[in-house]
């Protein structure tokens, strides 16, 4: 198998622990999480459709990701 | 969680103002470990995007829709994954989703539209390919032809079709075509509303139990079904709920007896 592909296998196994994971984060970075990176809304967007500034936005994007960065240190 | 940890999220999502990009890059540049964060970041990415994509292309779409509360309108289409999308199925469901540790998806999955009543949600899901455009070529030209197919797809599915018994107010019959569902016989009779909306009236010989009319919304759509004598009966489309109720209670009359 490639890098690539061994990447992607990689991805794949380690998306299902992401979707625990994010099942798991404080409801208020989850619903961050899910317009940003599961609808594709803009910092902008996301801030107006939930009534928060931009840098809580990122912020709240900011603790998800270290959250689940974690994960992949700990594979 | 470091404080700059936002920063390097915004610069990876690529929201950063120019200004704030290049500061964020030259303490980048300046410092290893603010890399390997930034790095550790990043790396994430990927699998969060494949969790989503994963999420939405086991998803029973239709199914999905139809679980949206009324309430809750359907967004424009973004980001398209297995023909449906998060926001298309709107935000507060897919954040409802997880906030509820995927119960809802459970339920979705494994209650009571599996099975037997899966049928309907295939034909809400086959009903979304519709538009108002759908039917507008499609008129009888001949009345003695369509009897005579009404006939012929009443026999598959055991009912007598014809073109008095489906007439119903307030709607225009437009065609009738034979499907199957699981390999068992589905007609369905199109109809259009005064603005050309599709409504559809269905049969299939599943030999389900005698049930009564059963009305509930699927999203967008009302849906309307009962069971009698081995074949279940589906009235659906983008109606008031009681509008599809009284069609479907106009049908019943005229096909208990058959």
């Amino acid at each position: 198998m490639s890098v690539d592909g061994v990447q992607m296998v990689e991805t794949n196994i380690l998306a299902a622990e992401v979707l625990t994971a994010i099942i798991g984060l404080p409801e208020a970075q989850r619903e961050t999480l899910v317009l940003v990176y599961g609808e594709g809304y803009s910092y902008a967007e996301a801030a107006r459709a939930l009534g928060i500034p931009i840098g809580t936005v990122m912020s709240r994007l900011a603790a998800a990701r270290s959250s689940l960065a974690r994960l992949k240190e700990g594979s | 969680m470091s404080p700059e940890d936002a920063e390097l999220v915004g610069l990876i999502d690529n929201e950063l103002d120019e200004d704030a990009k290049r500061r964020v890059l030259m303490r980048l540049a300046e410092d290893e470990a603010l890399r390997k964060r930034y790095e550790a970041l990043r790396d994430i990415g990927p699998s969060i995007t494949a969790s989503f994509k994963a999420l939405l292309e086991k998803a029973p779409s239709s199914r999905l829709r139809a679980a949206i509360p009324p309430e809750v309108a359907p967004r424009a289409t973004y980001w398209p994954f297995a023909g449906i999308t998060l926001r298309g199925l709107a935000a507060g469901f897919a954040i409802g989703l997880l906030a509820a540790g995927a119960a809802a998806w459970v339920a979705l999955s494994f209650a009571p539209h599996e099975g037997k009543e899966d049928w309907q949600a295939a034909v809400v899901e086959y009903m979304e390919l519709y538009t108002n455009e759908t039917f507008a070529f499609d008129d009888i030209i001949d009345p003695s032809v369509e009897a005579k197919k009404l006939n012929a797809i009443g026999q598959r599915v055991g009912a007598t079709l014809t073109p008095e018994d489906l007439a119903v107010p307030g709607l225009r019959f437009k065609m009738a075509q034979m499907l199957s569902y699981d390999g068992v016989p589905l007609a369905e009779m199109a109809y259009v509303d005064g603005q050309g909306a599709p409504v559809l009236f269905c049969i299939i010989a599943n030999g389900g139990a005698d049930a009564p009319t059963r009305s509930e919304r699927r999203g967008d759509y009302s849906l309307t079904s009962w069971s009698h004598a081995g074949r279940s009966y589906l009235v659906v489309g983008r109606l008031p709920e009681q509008q599809t109720t009284d069609l479907a209670r106009t049908l019943e009359k005229r096909f208990s007896k058959s």
